[in-house]
């Protein structure tokens, strides 16, 4: 047995500290997916806390052989921001004041980092779904292959052409039509 | 089979990521390096613009702190697992139960297995149908007069077990009518205590009334369902009281956090005074009537016994005096009630019999005793997460913020390429030119 599948084994049988250590592990890369999709660093702050919230509830019923725990975290993830998108999809859409990245204390470079989150999240937006969210997992949250197809329910086959049509569609749309991609 | 350029990307975007060059991956596939080199650069491009969104520290930290309460919080009510809504599972359980009624009722079966005795196989059937007619009861009341008739319905077994020799079984349904007759007075008082037409008291006035614990000087704990009861809110893993939110009367039920109670019990209007004593005096008629009826019974059954059999049927007849006085004793009022400690969904544990003796041989039987349900004070409060406090120093520092210490690490955040506006508009060059920024992006030729 894997460690990763020992730890959640603890953590299903109640292991509070186990349950802490899979939060460590992959606390950044679900606020980085949720960050994408969501307006502002707020929301994804509140949506990332509810993810583990639901995910400490519900461990109990979590059953390794049916899909290992990153996919698991990302499924709630996914539907916890479905949820939230479907009912704030009239309001406003997101600044560029709400794109903020860690503070440097170098408001220049603060400034051209966010402009490049903002530019990145716009680009995101215009991707068809599946793209957008294979491009997220992928190269945000920095799941493997297989990671991003069981989370999505999708064969690796699928996700390897998705993730490359996303990655041509994100240079068509930050930096032009290049060579036919 | 030549193979397709996705798998191409992924394989080398999967080398780049343990560290091969991009020159050596690009060289595995001669036929796509064009078009992989574009691409691979443009996947590290959103690599490295999303590289600067992270959690803020002081996030993680409060987060990791509400999860903590959460986690305090589950473990000491044991929250279970919600798959729907409540009012969803209990209509769904009530419509069941009642099928389960109807059917059982319609085949025949109930009616055979009215009789039956503990030592028949159809007394299985005779339980479920009454733990099917306690579940349809929709009030306090309702409850009480079938837990009485139950009651009586245990008596006339036992007269029946007693008359045909079957004492091995007789502690088992003594100590089963023992807890439903408990159950009866339990619901009756209940009810009577939701009802009793009193001033509503202030937050301060309750409690100062509660009586400190002698050996703790904590406020003595009462009765959890007590609908007037007020308990400070309470932050998880914490004894600090909070002050309720502004605007929480002291006996507002309607938006009270929902740890009163076991999560059973729906606080409710109290009834007129008038209907609660008439409910309250119908209830404990029933019981009266049923313990006398119930009385009788048993004593026959003294009669029939044999003698090892005798003790039980006695201790039943002692039990059943109890209810019957106690039913008489407070039949019309409730200001000297003094309400049994409810037992959060007791479960009748089966006595262990010694075949030979015909004794109930398992101390834990004792459905009588009352033991605080209450011990782990409810905490009220999850703690959210206060976006303004400002607990590290987030500029390049991490801070550990559970030792206090705090170290410096270079370079939290990766530097990055920004490309002037002649890149972007001209990404071809922007792109295929690599900058010594870049370089430091990508892995160079080993």
């Amino acid at each position: 047995m894997l460690v990763e599948e020992q730890l959640v084994q603890r953590a299903v049988n109640g292991d509070r500290e186990a349950f802490t250590q899979i939060y460590d592990l992959h606390f950044d890369k679900i606020y980085r997916y949720i960050y994408v999709k969501v307006r502002s660093q707020a929301e994804a702050e509140d949506l990332t806390q509810d993810v583990f919230i639901k995910a400490y509830e519900s461990i109990k019923n979590y059953k390794w052989r049916d899909l290992p725990i990153t996919a698991w975290l990302f499924r709630i993830a996914h539907n916890r921001v479905i949820d939230h998108v479907r009912k704030t999809s009239k309001e406003k859409k997101a600044s560029l004041d709400e794109a903020g990245a860690i503070s440097s204390g170098d408001p220049v470079y603060m400034t051209e980092l966010n402009f490049e989150i903002y530019q990145l999240k716009d680009a995101l937006q215009h991707l068809p779904d599946a793209q957008r969210e294979v491009a997220t997992m992928r190269f945000i949250s920095e799941l493997s292959i297989s990671e991003v197809a069981l989370s999505l329910g999708k064969s690796e086959g699928t996700v390897k052409a998705l993730q490359f049509n996303a990655i041509a569609s994100l240079r068509k749309l930050l930096y032009g039509k290049i060579n036919g991609y | 089979m030549a193979i397709r350029i996705e798998e191409a990307f992924n394989d080398c975007f999967d080398r780049l990521t343990i560290g091969e060059s991009l020159d050596s991956c690009l060289r595995r596939y001669p036929e796509y390096s064009a078009e992989l080199d574009m691409m691979l650069r443009m996947a590290y491009d959103v690599k490295r613009r999303a590289y600067p969104i992270q959690p803020r520290p002081e996030f993680k930290y409060w987060s990791r702190v509400r999860l903590q309460g959460v986690q305090d919080y589950m473990s000491r009510h044991a929250v279970p697992q919600k798959s729907g809504s409540f009012s969803f599972r209990r209509n769904l359980a009530i419509s069941m139960a009642g099928l389960l009624v109807l059917v059982i009722a319609s085949s025949g079966t109930a009616a055979a297995s009215n009789n039956a005795l503990p030592d028949q196989p159809l007394y299985g059937v005779k339980m479920a149908v009454e733990q099917a007619q306690v579940s349809l009861a929709t009030s306090d009341i309702d409850r009480a007069e079938i837990y009485a008739k139950l009651a009586e319905k245990r008596a006339q077994e036992i007269e029946a077990l007693a008359r045909q020799g079957k004492a091995e079984y007789l502690v088992s349904t003594s100590a089963k009518m023992d807890y439903q007759l408990e159950q009866a007075e339990t619901y009756i008082g209940r009810f009577q205590a939701a009802n009793t037409v009193s001033p509503a008291p202030t937050m301060e006035a309750t409690t100062a009334a509660a009586p400190a614990d002698e050996t703790s000087g904590q406020p003595a704990q009462t009765d959890p369902r007590s609908a007037t009861q007020v308990r400070p809110y309470a932050i998880p893993g914490t004894d600090k009281p909070q002050v309720p939110p502004a605007g929480t009367s002291a006996t507002d039920t309607t938006d009270r956090p929902n740890w009163i109670g076991d999560g059973k019990t729906t606080v409710k209007q109290p009834v007129p005074a008038s209907r609660a004593l008439a409910n309250v005096s119908k209830a404990k008629t029933a019981l009266n009537s049923s313990t006398a009826k119930s009385l009788a019974t048993l004593q026959d059954a003294l009669d029939k016994a044999p003698e090892s059999a005798k003790p039980a049927i006695i201790q039943a007849i002692e039990r059943v005096k109890k209810a019957n006085e106690w039913s008489q004793g407070n039949s019309n009022s409730g200001q000297n009630y003094k309400p049994p400690i409810i037992q959060p969904g007791p479960k009748y544990v089966p006595p262990t019999i010694n075949r030979s003796t015909g004794t109930n041989i398992n101390k834990n039987t004792d459905v009588n005793t009352n033991t605080d349900t209450d011990k782990n004070s409810p905490a009220g409060t999850i703690i959210y997460f206060n976006r303004n406090t400002d607990i590290t120093n987030t500029d390049k520092t991490n801070t550990n913020t559970n030792t206090g210490t705090t170290t410096t690490t270079p370079g939290a955040v990766r530097p990055t390429t920004i490309l002037t506006d002649t890149q972007k508009l001209a990404p071809s060059t922007s792109l295929t030119n690599t900058t010594s920024d870049e370089k430091s992006v990508l892995p160079t030729s080993k």
